[in-house]
Formats: structure tokens, C-alpha cells, sequence
């Protein structure tokens, strides 16, 4: 069997060709094909906008385009798409040239910049690592609609539409991250340096993902590494002044015997500081590596490779730590929280937590031929969590310890039809084994167990000229046996066993009307198998200061989402806008709910939370603007959600609320670009103040601003840049912090930064 | 075409399947059952009247912890009006069949805990301390308590780990302020008779 000649259409990243062919006369030409970044799917009917010259060429259904009779010389591209950022794209034109130019649909990603080819443009990853020394839920919160559920500095959880926890599932490099889902004070442990792309994907993309997921999927991505990846690397160091913090990052790419490339970040801070007074005790570390390795076997045949580890302790803020409900009643009425110190300290005392994580990957790409491929992935990862708690007796026992060791094994086949067809199906198999270590001298929260899933999945797209549409399936089997202590005399082990089934559906079309608008509108039907802490936990949850108890007749939440937009981008590319509104019914959604009676214990009395399935509703809709004045940039995003509980008719609990981000950016000459950007957090009218501790906290508004500059090194750059984040100091909390009701948020930081990269 | 069904059947599927073999063999072994050595079960609250009479223990047991059945709560008689009590607290966990004594650990971390005594409305009682720690603060181990005219209600016995002892406001019967975290808060029906 001979190799056909297509062979290496999918895997080769091919930047440019140059063919030696000089460019006397203006019959010069640029041919090239534009893509969406995250998928090998076309682009059709991108603009490309010759900014020289005045006049533009539209690709053809494929996302080709030819650009005929080019003179040597500075040329200046701008690139747009329906729904996508504008890439812009300078370089010295001196022979026939062929692009490929991806472009990123503007919605969902934070990064709103495109891999292009010869120009040393901005990359992907340069935009990521400007954040690399903030922690991953802020450089998340640049999706519109997706906002974090914090417990003070110490950890957050992206929200997405109001779905976050066990309805949002996090996908690291292709592997669902494991993790203790059900902790809203855990976070996801994820280093945003290794992370070259971060993006939601809803309807019929997240059908592929595994994960407990009521349709949303967080998906978190490493540049991938190419045939023709470059060698090169960068260092940078971050000095934050709010918390003294210092990052160290560092990433070498090269091929060896492999292409590979290395990352590893340093952090180091201690405690924050509101406006006011200092958080005692919110200091934090992190120690992170990570390998990415390819080989090419032959033309066919990819291998890839990843490992990485994660390290963090993380301080929680002393006075939200309490014992019980006259505690917590006398440390949220305090102007400044209990144990606040008046001086900075880098020292971590219990409570804190420390992480470990590793997660180690493996996947083999067989290219069949030109229509058919074939990935195998294994996925494992080792999850070793410790939470220490102020204790009579030993500080340093934790009073949590849990390892969680899971194992991935994914199979996907994709094939290419005549017609602008593709189809996509895989198999999935997932087993987690989760532990308590002994030693805590406390009864575990979340008992052991073992759990098992079984999934497959189908996706079917077509494009018909100006329709593209799309439809999946999907099927998930979860099992589960946890091994459970009898909280009655004589301690027991007692095992239990449970089975469900999920299935999943969507469909979607996009249609578009001209050159510049584009519709479209998803219904997606999920079902989401509860998890084990819904279905087990058993005792006191500091977090809540309450006693937590599961069910375990819990049935699986289904959920129907219908999403509709429009999307609008001008003929230059200067403008584009994008509104989209969603409706979401959920049934059996499973709610922590306080009960009317309390618990007596040795503490008092104590509220007992149970976990209930109710009929729920969300809606919400998201604005998206985004501009070019000239030289000056304009990117604002609204997003508004409302969430019900229509069993007990009053609101959901945990909804971000109304907020709106706007950021400017102004470049100078000389390399200088100057950014402001605004946020705006509407008070959450959601709910009632009997739903809660405290009533929602005053609407806020933060403003951040910011300088860089970049010197070109010969070949190599050096990059600085200064920003005040919080520049006005505000006094705020925010309604999703847990934290809010003992202290206020953070305040101003100024932050400096310099990278190098060669 | 005879390569690639090859390809899947000899190396592809196989792969797959023993992937997945490999990845489901886990652990199965039981859970290790925490010995909860810093639980406390039990809390007895003595009262000897200063010039002799009868006792009055204030009793709170809950051998398996939270959860699980509910804690007894027992005074085994009345306070008599107009009568000076000697208070001691001792507290103990009997979960793990041999008996600890927490009341030598609180002792020997006298520094960090104080005991509170909280009369509810309607009790008339007078309470002072009558221990302190190394730097001369309170513990609330041995107590006085002063019985006063007949009445009844609520005295909630507080144990404050890491407290503010020098807060201030912060009195026997008021640890507001103090801060700290609750280790123990059981309230006790009190009747006070001629």
C-alpha cells in the first residue's frame, strides 16, 4: 500500500512555502487558507483585507483565497471572519507566498490571536503568559460568561452559565482533569504557563469530552508540538506587590530524538492585602513542570507525549476558620476578620492546603489515509490532596488527606466525507480510585470508592453552502462502589454499589445570511450521573459549617440547553459583534439544600444539609463587542444570567452576577502598547437574603491598567511590562467568594514583568 | 486494505483493550477506620457546694460522635438557691475502647483554650474563674459558680480553642469577641430551687 500523497494534510502544521521565484514585475501572488484554530475545519468566506492597498478578496467556501498581482514590499494583511477576532498580519513581500492563517472564534476563547505563519507576530501563547503569574480562574474569566467561585486567594472554580462543580468539566491537554470536583475550595490544578489555549465548548463539541458535565467543558490546551515546531524558549519573572509575589517561568522548546518542550514555574507569595488590613495567612506556593514530547514515527504514525506535575500550598485566611455556628455568626459581623496580623508574613499556618498532581499522557495518532484517522489516548493521573486544620491536638496532621489515583483510556476515529462532510466517533473508559490515607484521626467526609464509566460518542458535521450543521449522540454507564464507615457503634465498613446511564444529544445549525452575519442556534440534552459526594458525604464541612449529607437515591439530572446567536463582522474586519441568549431546564437538579432540623453535637447544634433533586431553570444572554478606532481597540463583553429553583420558587444560589468587562488597548510607537480595562459587578438580585448568611454584597467596579513594552534583541526579544491591577484601591467583595462573609477582597497590586524569548 | 484491517485487528484493538484491562485493575482493600483520638465524648461538669450538700453533675455523652446517634444530655438534680458551687469540668473520649483523659491536654495547653459559662435568660447564677494559665488568663477548669434566687434556664458550657483571651468585652459569660474556634458548646437545662 502505497502512502498517498495527502498523507500529512492533517498533521502538518505547514507554515510557508517560498518558491524561488523572483517578483520582478507586480505578478507576485499570496495564496494561502484560513482555518479555525481548534479544529481543521475551514474557514469560509474569511475576508482578507489588503490594508496597503485599499481592497480585499473573500476566500471561497473551502477558506482558500489568492491575492494576484502583489508588488514587492511591506504588506499588511487583515484577516476576519464571522464571529472571529481580526488577526492582522505584516511582512516584506518578496516572492509568491502561501499562508496558513488561523483565526479564533471570538466567544469563547480568551485569546483572540492567531497562529500565523512567517510574520513574528504576537503568538498564542505570548497573550497566556502575560497571565502566567496570575492563577488559572483570572486568565479564565476573560470567557464571556465564565466567572469563578473563590474562596478568598486560595482557590476558585470557573462557573460557566451558571453551571460549575460537578456540571463543568475541565479538560487538561485532552484528559478530563480528576481532582476533588465536589470542594469548592479546590481548584483546578492546572499551571496557566503550560497552557497555550483555554476555551468552553458547549453542544455538540463538548460531546466528545468524558467528565461529569451537564453539557459545558472547559477545555485546556498546550501549543501542540508540529513537524516544523521551532526551537526556542523564554524566562520570564512576575513580581506582584499585593502578597510580595514572585513567579519564575521558563519553557524551552527543541527536537532531539524528539520534538519536545519543557516548562516549569516557580511561585512564591505570601499574605494579601485588602485595602485595609492585611489577609492573614493567604500566602501561596506553587513548583510546576511539565514535558511535552512528539515523534514522528512515519508518515502515519504520531506518538505523543505529556507529563506534568503540579505542587501547590496554599493558605486559607485564618479568621474564616471556625467551629461552629455562634463562630461563624461572631466572625461575619467583624469589620476586619479574627487573627488579622499588621504585619505581611510569607509564613503558611494551618488551615492550608497542599496539592499534589500528576498527570501523565500518552497518544498515538494513526493517519489512516487522507479521510481516516485513528487517536488512542491513555490518560493517568495521581491526585495527592492534604487539607491541615487548626486542631487541638497536632497542626500538622491533616485533617484531610485523600489520594485519588484515575486511568483514562480513549479511542476516537474521525473521518472525512466528499461534501464538506466529517464524522466523528470514540469510545471511552474511565476508572478512579479514590482513597482516604489514614492518619487524620477523623472519620472521612467522602468515603473511598471506586468508581467505573464506560462512554461512547458519535458526532456528524456538514456544511451545505451557507448552512453548516452538526449533530452528535453520546452514552456514558457509570458505576460506582463506595466503601462507606458506619457512623453508628460499632465502627463498620459497609459497601454499596450503584449503577446509571447517561445519554447525551445535540444538534445545531449555523447559518449564514451574508459575508457578515452568521446565526445559529444549538438544543443540547444532557444527563449527568451524580457524584459521589452528592450520593455519600457524611459530616462536617468546615467550608459550610454545616453537616453535609448525601443520598443515595439520587437520580441523574437531565438537562435541555437551547442556544441562539447572531454574529456580525464588518467587510474591514474593524468591528464585530456577537449576542447570544440561552434557556436551560433542569430536572432532578441536584441542590444542597438546609433541612429544618438541626444536629446536636458536642459544637452545638448544627444545620444538616441534604442533597435534593429540584427542577431548576437558567437563562441568561451574552454581548460581545469588539472593535478597532484607528489604532485603539475596544473589546467589551456583557453577560447576564438568571438561575430558578421552581420546586421552592425563589432563586438559585452561587450565580455570577450581571458583569461587564471592557479592556482598551492603544498601541505607541516604539513597541509600546498601553491597555486599560474596566469590570463591572452588578449586586446580585438573584436571591433573597433569607437564602443566605449575609445578603449579596454591593455592585463593584474595578479598574486595571497597564504598560508594555517590547525590545527587539537581533532575533531574540525582551519584553516588559507594568500594570496596576485594582488601580483605585476599591473596598469589594464579590458575591461568589466564599471568603466575603469574613473579609474583603483584594486590593491594589502593582505588578511588573519581564520575559525573554529566544 | 488487507494492511490496515491488519493493523487494527493485530496491534490497534488490542491496545486499546489491553489498555483498559491494565487501567481497571485497582485496589479493593477496606477502608482503615480512623482511630479518632481528638474526638470528645464525654463532658462532666461537677458543682460541690461550698458547705457541703449534694452534687450536681451536668453530664453530655455522645460516644460515637456527630452523626450517628444523637448526644445525652443529663443534670442529675437541681441547683439550691443561695448556694456557692466549686465547679470542675473534666472531658474524655471513650470512642476507642481506652479511655483519654482531654482534660490534661487542655490542661497542658492551658494557654490556648478557655472555657466560657453562658447563663440563658431566666437563670440567675454568678460564675467566676477560679484557674489561670502560665500568663495569668483564665482557663475556666475549676470555676465557682453562685446559685441565686429560684429560677431556670440554659447555662451553655463553651470550650474556645486559639481565643483572644485578652479581647476586649470578653468575660466568663460572654466569649463574644474572643474569637477562636468552638471545640465544645453544650447547653444544659438548669433549674435553681429553694
Amino acid at each position: 500500500m502505497r502512502p498517498l500523497p495527502y498523507v500529512f494534510f492533517v498533521l502538518a502544521v505547514l507554515c510557508l512555502l517560498s518558491s524561488r521565484v523572483p517578483a520582478q514585475t507586480c505578478s507576485g501572488r499570496i495564496a494561502g487558507i484560513v482555518k479555525d484554530a481548534h479544529g481543521t475545519e475551514e474557514m469560509a468566506f474569511a475576508n482578507v483585507y489588503l490594508v496597503e492597498q485599499g481592497r480585499g478578496v473573500e476566500a471561497d467556501e473551502t477558506g482558500r483565497f489568492v491575492i494576484e498581482n502583489q508588488c514587492p514590499g511591506p504588506v499588511t494583511l487583515r484577516f476576519s471572519h464571522i464571529g472571529c477576532d481580526p488577526e492582522e498580519m505584516k511582512f516584506t513581500f518578496r516572492t509568491d507566498t502561501v499562508l496558513e492563517v488561523y483565526l479564533h472564534h471570538h466567544e469563547n476563547y480568551t485569546q483572540t490571536v492567531t497562529i500565523t505563519s512567517t510574520a513574528g507576530n504576537v503568538g498564542y501563547e505570548e497573550r497566556l503568559d502575560r497571565q502566567s503569574d496570575r492563577q488559572l480562574s483570572d486568565v479564565l474569566e476573560g470567557i464571556n460568561g465564565l466567572s469563578s467561585l473563590r474562596t478568598g486567594t486560595a482557590a476558585a472554580k470557573p462557573v460557566f452559565d451558571g453551571l460549575f462543580g460537578n456540571r463543568l468539566s475541565i479538560q487538561n491537554n485532552g484528559v478530563a482533569q480528576a481532582g476533588q470536583q465536589w470542594g469548592n475550595d479546590h481548584a483546578p490544578e492546572i499551571d496557566p504557563w503550560v497552557a497555550a489555549y483555554v476555551r468552553v465548548v458547549e453542544g455538540v463539541d463538548a460531546l466528545q469530552y468524558g467528565g461529569s458535565t451537564l453539557g459545558p467543558t472547559v477545555l485546556i490546551e498546550p501549543a501542540e508540538l508540529g513537524p516544523r515546531t521551532k526551537s526556542g524558549g523564554k524566562v520570564a519573572y512576575g513580581f506582584r506587590s499585593n502578597g510580595l509575589g514572585h513567579t519564575l517561568n521558563a519553557r524551552v522548546t527543541d527536537s532531539a530524538f524528539v520534538a519536545y518542550r519543557l516548562s516549569g514555574s516557580l511561585k512564591y507569595a505570601g499574605d494579601q492585602r485588602t485595602p485595609d488590613y492585611f489577609l492573614t495567612n493567604t500566602g501561596h506556593r506553587e513548583a510546576n513542570l511539565a514535558l511535552q514530547v512528539a515523534k514522528y514515527l512515519n508518515p502515519r504514525l504520531t506518538l505523543r507525549g505529556y507529563y506534568s506535575l503540579f505542587n501547590a500550598e496554599i493558605g486559607v485566611l485564618r479568621g474564616s476558620h471556625i467551629g461552629n455556628l455562634s463562630d461563624l455568626e461572631e466572625a461575619i459581623g467583624r469589620s476586619e476578620p479574627f487573627f488579622t496580623e499588621d504585619r505581611f508574613g510569607y509564613t503558611i499556618a494551618s488551615p492550608r492546603q497542599t496539592v499534589s498532581h500528576h498527570l501523565a499522557k500518552a497518544e498515538l495518532e494513526y493517519q489512516l489515509n487522507e479521510k481516516d484517522r485513528f487517536t488512542l489516548l491513555y490518560g493517568g493521573q495521581l491526585d495527592d490532596r492534604k487539607e491541615f486544620d487548626v486542631r487541638r491536638g497536632d497542626d500538622d496532621r491533616a485533617a484531610l488527606k485523600l489520594v485519588q489515583i484515575t486511568h483514562n483510556v480513549q479511542t476516537t476515529y474521525q473521518r472525512t466525507l466528499p461534501g464538506r462532510q466529517r464524522v466523528e466517533a470514540g469510545l471511552q473508559y474511565e476508572r478512579v480510585d479514590n482513597q482516604n490515607q489514614p492518619g487524620t484521626g477523623i472519620l472521612p467526609l467522602i468515603p473511598d470508592y471506586n468508581a467505573q464509566r464506560a462512554g461512547a460518542f458519535a458526532t456528524y458535521r456538514r456544511e451545505v453552502d451557507a448552512l453548516r450543521y452538526h449533530l452528535g449522540l453520546r452514552f456514558d454507564h457509570q458505576f460506582y462502589e463506595p466503601i462507606t464507615i458506619s457512623r453508628d457503634l460499632p465502627r463498620r465498613i459497609l459497601r454499596y454499589r450503584h449503577n446509571f446511564n447517561a445519554v447525551g444529544g445535540a444538534a445545531g445549525a449555523s447559518h449564514r445570511i451574508s459575508a457578515r452575519i452568521r446565526t445559529d442556534l444549538e438544543l443540547t440534552y444532557r444527563e449527568r450521573a451524580p457524584q459521589i459526594n452528592e450520593l455519600y458525604s457524611q459530616g462536617l464541612h468546615q467550608g459550610v459549617s454545616g453537616i453535609e449529607e448525601g443520598d443515595s437515591s439520587l437520580v441523574p439530572e437531565r438537562s435541555a440547553k437551547l442556544t441562539g446567536g447572531v454574529r456580525f463582522t464588518a467587510a474591514s474586519g474593524r468591528l464585530s459583534i456577537g449576542v447570544s441568549a440561552f434557556y436551560q431546564r433542569i430536572a432532578h437538579y441536584i441542590n444542597l439544600e438546609p433541612q429544618p432540623d438541626f444536629r446536636l453535637t458536642l459544637r452545638g447544634a448544627f444545620p444538616v444539609f441534604r442533597y435534593r433533586g429540584i427542577d431548576a431553570e437558567l437563562y441568561g444572554a451574552k454581548l460581545n463587542l469588539f472593535g478597532q478606532l484607528g489604532d485603539l481597540e475596544v473589546d467589551s463583553r456583557l453577560a447576564i444570567l438568571r438561575g430558578y429553583n421552581r420546586s421552592d420558587d425563589q432563586g438559585l444560589i452561587y450565580l455570577p452576577a450581571t458583569n461587564w468587562r471592557t479592556s482598551l488597548q492603544y498601541p505607541f510607537p516604539g513597541e509600546m502598547v498601553l491597555n486599560l480595562a474596566a469590570l463591572v459587578v452588578e449586586k446580585q438580585s438573584n436571591v433573597v437574603p433569607e437564602q443566605d448568611l449575609l445578603p449579596p454584597p454591593p455592585a463593584y467596579a474595578l479598574f486595571d491598567i497597564g504598560l508594555s513594552k517590547r525590545l527587539s534583541l537581533g532575533t531574540n526579544t525582551l519584553d516588559l511590562a507594568l500594570e496596576v491591577d485594582n488601580a483605585l484601591n476599591q473596598v469589594y467583595r464579590d458575591y461568589l467568594d466564599r471568603q466575603r462573609y469574613f473579609a474583603d477582597a483584594p486590593g491594589r497590586s502593582i505588578n511588573f514583568r519581564l520575559s525573554y524569548s529566544w | 486494505m488487507v494492511y490496515n484491517a491488519a493493523f487494527m485487528i493485530r496491534i490497534y484493538l488490542p491496545l486499546f483493550l489491553s489498555l483498559i484491562l491494565l487501567s481497571a485493575c485497582g485496589s479493593d482493600d477496606d477502608p482503615v477506620i480512623e482511630n479518632e483520638e481528638e474526638l470528645i465524648t464525654e463532658l462532666v461538669y461537677t458543682l460541690q457546694p461550698v458547705g457541703g450538700g449534694d452534687e450536681v453533675i451536668m453530664a453530655f455523652s455522645d460516644p460515637d460522635g456527630d452523626g450517628g446517634l444523637n448526644p445525652a444530655i443529663q443534670v442529675n438534680r437541681n441547683l439550691v438557691a443561695n448556694t456557692t458551687y466549686e465547679g470542675s469540668i473534666t472531658i474524655k473520649n471513650l470512642s476507642d475502647n481506652t479511655t483519654v483523659d482531654v482534660t490534661a491536654e487542655v490542661q497542658a495547653e492551658a494557654r490556648d483554650h478557655q472555657f466560657f459559662f453562658v447563663p440563658g435568660q431566666g437563670l440567675n447564677v454568678d460564675l467566676s474563674y477560679l484557674d489561670s494559665d502560665g500568663d495569668g488568663n483564665p482557663v475556666g477548669l475549676r470555676t465557682e459558680l453562685r446559685a441565686n434566687d429560684p429560677s431556670s434556664g440554659n447555662l451553655v458550657i463553651i470550650l474556645r480553642h486559639e481565643p483572644d483571651k485578652s479581647a476586649t468585652g470578653v468575660s466568663i459569660s460572654d466569649p463574644a469577641g474572643a474569637g477562636g474556634a468552638t471545640d465544645i458548646e453544650i447547653s444544659f437545662p438548669v433549674s435553681i430551687s429553694n
